[in-house]
């Protein structure tokens, strides 16, 4: 967040950055436009100055053409030119207004160039020829008025001067019309000056008058030269006066123009730096901006990582926690079932109430805490996604009136009537996972009779939707007990959780069984719901589909193929509800026949009656155990095949299993097809014995008993990966290792070292076991055990022979296999 | 993930049935694992401790280690511990799996405590065991990479 808002505020300060320098940039560049535009106008000054200049020499010479022409065609451009000038004037005077320096100078220009025209007006004035030729006009209308008529050439000539006094009287006036003087009358005087010399008249007058009229003309026009020679030289110094002027002007000009460039230049310089600054600083700002942008997403890709590796971690640890949990619970059964069967048999010893008593809260708490193990067990595989379903066909009304015939006893000990319907609507044949259903309903069923006292529990099946080939059925559970308080209602799905603490207490129980009633119905697809009041009981609803199936032909193993051909009778006794369901499902699912007894003792009764097969066997059973119950029948020559089913994965028990008369060993959770395979094995073995007839109850021994030497090729050729070669090599590395184990201790016990004894028996333990030869494995551990305790040398050698013993028969039934 | 990661197993067991057996085991495993995942399994199995310290890797992913060692000739005194302890020094990265007979609890928390990944029961049992942690170690070991 906090990088967010800085990139955003660096984001905003670069905008206001860039426009502030935009705004700037435009400001200056307006003003160098400005200077543009002025020194545009300077020039334009300079030209005006320039053209009235010009304008000025063309007057004067069109003034000159004229005086010396009098052609009055050069007057034209003079007058145009005086115009264009007046104008131009009037130009500059505009141009500049608002110049303080400027003005007087152009007041200067203004007054210079009307001396101009006065001088040359006085150009105009100064006509010498015209004097000349007047005088000797007068002359020779004298001379003429001397020979003819005096009077009418004096008129005429009066005449014809007044005619060019009016014409140059004219004249003037239009100049006094322009320049606004007057002018000393030049002309009249000569004029005058000419008239009195025609009164003059004699010869001699007239060669003194010509003499006088020569002097006086030259006279006039040294005196004409000499004005006009001042006139020049007044033009001279009033157009130098100008040209200085209009330098002045020029130079004016040139130091504005010069000043504006210089302003210009300098904003120019400024703006440059503005644009530089701004660049600078744009960039510097967008990098800043990048560099946040690239630390920001690289952060958040980091965040992002971590956050990835942190929940990965935590799956990992959760993971973890699960196989912990699994493998824990694992752990922990086994010397849990030794507490709990030894406890059991210390039961049954003689001991003193008080005793008793420790005994029997030894045998409740361990239970229990089985109980719990196996919960965690069931749990974890939940969690870890392990469970798996296993959907076959089954019958569905069956399988619900065996739940119910189980739990009645269950129920009938807490004074609960247990009873049940089944919609008929409802196909016999389903498929799904039977075994699941049993133990959802088993959970449930289970808890309604643990919080219900002299109630009623009723469980329904009702059909809800049947579609072509699927069934939605509701299962509900409703007893009349004590109920679940409102506010505990969402809870009681919490993992080790029970709606009141006191529950535990009273009642028992993990916590856990509903929530992983919940989980395996979920799994399935289904829907769990409870409805409860305080002490009104409580009703759990579960919504769950299966499909439908003509038969339960289908997903049948070999194994249970088999023993479905056999039509063979099979006797369990296990005092587990839920073991009893199992094996009730499992082999009402194959079709064979199979009765079902709570107890050790009830075994004895059930043989009377009936002809059994086979006898599976719980270990642990409240009042006579799997072991007793097998080495009685042995010993009553019973010769039914029994295969042990137990929890337990403790060596000694299943070697004890062995040792009792048992024929195989079963672990629970037991595969059904584990089951089937040993089931099949047993029956097998006794039904070609019994065929035979040629060996009776004698020999019996030798097919159950401890002579037979036991060993599977099984392991081996699961991992042979069909290769025959591995088999019979490790056939031969077995028979060679253990033939020297045997050979090495029996050496060590020749010296009595017992260390050398332990060890070489702990490395031939696992060989055997692999070869599930588990009565070798069973002696080499009591061998082993003796050598450490320091047993006497007697009974070592005893077991060291049993161990010879039964290595041999290995070898050579290993040796047969090949 | 485009080449193939190389996960180096390592078998120290001295009793020469056990041996071959597991290592059979293993390499069937194996091969079911490069099917699925893009790794190729190497495995190479010792029968003394002195052994397979002497030819530890320091890329080696896996080690199925016997505790206890008693039938061969020179290390009379190395017993699983020893080459754990080995093991996690140069190849720090290892999974060491203890598979033995012994039940004793303070050699299994001695164990612990030297980094042993796993701890197994030599028996049958077990046997599903190594396959499952072979392939949670494969998982981690690709998603290291």
């Amino acid at each position: 967040m906090k990088s967010e808002i800085r990139i955003i505020v660096l984001i905003v300060i670069t905008f206001t950055v860039v426009t502030f320098l935009g705004v700037l940039v435009y400001n200056n560049l307006t003003q160098i436009v400005g200077n543009v535009t002025i020194n545009n106008e300077s020039e334009v000054k300079q030209l005006l100055l320039k053209e009235i200049f010009s304008d000025l020499s063309d007057a004067e010479s069109s003034i000159k053409s004229y005086s010396i022409s009098k052609n009055e065609i050069y007057l034209d451009p003079f007058y145009n030119a005086v115009s264009s000038i007046d104008n131009k004037m009037a130009l500059l005077y505009e141009s500049s207004v608002n110049d303080e320096k400027q003005i007087p100078i152009i007041d200067s220009l203004d007054i210079l160039i009307e001396k101009k025209y006065f001088i040359l007006n006085q150009f105009l004035e100064i006509n010498p020829q015209d004097d000349i030729q007047k005088s000797l006009n007068e002359i020779s209308k004298k001379l003429s008025q001397d020979a003819f008529s005096n009077r009418d050439t004096s008129i005429v000539s009066a005449v014809d001067t007044s005619i060019n006094n009016t014409v140059v009287k004219h004249k003037r006036s239009i100049f006094d019309k322009i320049f606004g003087r007057n002018k000393p009358d030049t002309t009249q005087q000569v004029h005058i000056n000419s008239s009195d010399t025609i009164h003059t008249t004699s010869k001699t007058e007239i060669k003194n008058e010509i003499l006088k009229l020569k002097t006086e003309q030259v006279k006039s026009l040294k005196v004409s030269n000499e004005k006009e020679l001042a006139l020049i030289l007044e033009d001279k110094i009033l157009m130098d006066k100008l040209r200085n002027l209009f330098l002045r002007l020029e130079l004016l000009e040139e130091i504005k123009v010069k000043e504006k460039n210089e302003n210009a230049e300098k904003l120019a310089m400024k703006t440059n730096q503005y644009v530089a600054l701004f660049c600078i600083i744009a960039s510097i700002l967008l990098l800043v901006t990048a560099y946040m942008l690239i630390v920001y997403s690289k952060r958040s890709r980091e965040y992002r990582r971590g956050l990835k590796a942190a929940k990965i971690k935590a799956e990992e640890l959760a993971q973890a926690k699960q196989s912990f949990l699994a493998n824990m619970s694992h752990e922990i059964r086994t010397p849990m079932n030794a507490i709990v069967g030894f406890s059991d048999q210390l039961s049954q010893s003689e001991l003193s109430e008080n005793q008793k008593s420790q005994v029997q809260i030894i045998q409740k708490s361990s239970e229990h805490l089985l109980n719990l193990i196996n919960n965690i067990l069931d749990f974890s595989k939940l969690e870890s996604g392990k469970l798996t379903l296993t959907n076959v066909s089954f019958n569905f009304h069956h399988a619900i009136k065996n739940i119910v015939t189980i739990l009645s006893q269950q129920a009938e000990k807490r004074h609960n009537r247990l009873s049940f319907s089944i919609d008929e609507n409802i196909p016999e044949f389903l498929e799904g996972d039977e075994v699941k259903l049993n133990q959802v309903l088993f959970n449930i069923i289970g808890n309604a009779i643990k919080f219900t006292n002299e109630g009623d529990i009723f469980l329904s099946a009702k059909l809800i939707e049947n579609s072509k080939d699927k069934v939605l059925l509701e299962l509900s559970v409703s007893d009349t007990g004590i109920g679940i308080k409102k506010e505990h209602l969402g809870r009681i799905f919490n993992e080790f959780e029970q709606s009141d603490e006191n529950i535990s207490k009273n009642y028992g129980g993990t916590g856990l069984g509903l929530s992983i009633t919940k989980k395996i119905v979920d799994f399935q697809g289904g829907k769990l719901k409870v409805k409860s009041q305080e002490g009104n009981g409580t009703t759990v609803t579960v919504t769950i589909s299966y499909k439908i199936t003509e038969n339960y032909s289908e997903s049948k193993t070999k194994a249970a193929e088999s023993i479905a051909d056999k039509t063979i009778k099979i006797l369990a006794a296990d005092d587990e509800e839920y073991n009893r369901i199992l094996l009730k499902t499992i082999f009402d699912n194959v079709g064979v026949e199979l009765s079902l007894v709570e107890d050790g003792p009830d075994v004895f009764e059930k043989i009377k009656s009936e002809d059994f097969d086979v006898i599976l066997l719980d270990l642990r059973m409240p009042k006579m155990n799997g072991f007793d119950v097998a080495k009685k029948l042995r010993s009553q020559n019973v010769e039914i095949p029994i295969i042990a089913l137990s929890a337990t994965v403790e060596e000694d028990e299943i070697l004890k299993c062995y040792e009792c008369g048992m024929n195989k060993f079963v672990s629970k959770p037991f595969k059904e097809e584990d089951l089937f395979k040993k089931i099949n094995k047993v029956t097998r073995k006794s039904s070609l014995k019994s065929n035979s007839q040629s060996q009776q109850k004698d020999n019996i021994k030798d097919v159950v008993g401890q002579n037979e030497i036991d060993y599977s090729l099984e392991p081996l050729i699961a991992i042979s990966n069909e290769d025959d070669n591995f088999v019979a090599e490790m056939i031969d590395v077995f028979i060679q290792s253990t033939q020297e184990g045997v050979q090495k201790i029996k050496i060590a016990l020749g010296s009595g070292n017992m260390t050398e004894i332990a060890n070489q028996a702990h490395k031939m333990a696992s060989p055997c076991r692999h070869m599930e030869a588990l009565t070798t494995v069973a002696t080499l551990k009591r061998i082993e055990e003796s050598s450490r305790n320091g047993s006497n040398k007697e009974e070592l050698t005893k077991l060291v022979n049993t161990l010879e013993e039964k290595i041999n028969k290995l070898t050579k039934a290993l040796k047969a296999e090949r | 993930m485009e080449t193939k990661k190389t996960i180096k197993i390592a078998i120290v067991e001295d009793d020469v049935f056990y041996n071959k057996a597991l290592t059979r085991y293993v390499e069937l495993e194996g091969e079911s694992l490069s099917k699925h995942y893009n790794v190729d399994i190497k495995v190479s199995s010792f029968t003394s401790a002195a052994k397979s310290i002497e030819n530890l890797e320091d890329d080696l992913d896996i080690m199925f280690l016997d505790y206890f060692f008693s039938s061969s000739e020179n290390d009379e005194d190395l017993n699983g511990l020893d080459v754990l302890k080995e093991a996690k020094k140069h190849a720090s990265n290892c999974f060491v799996i203890v598979l033995s007979e012994l039940k004793d609890v303070v050699i299994a928390v001695e164990l612990m405590r030297n980094g042993v990944y796993e701890y197994l029961n030599k028996d049958l049992d077990s046997r599903n065991r190594i396959g499952s942690i072979m392939h949670d170690i494969v998982k981690m070991k690709l998603k290291e990479k």
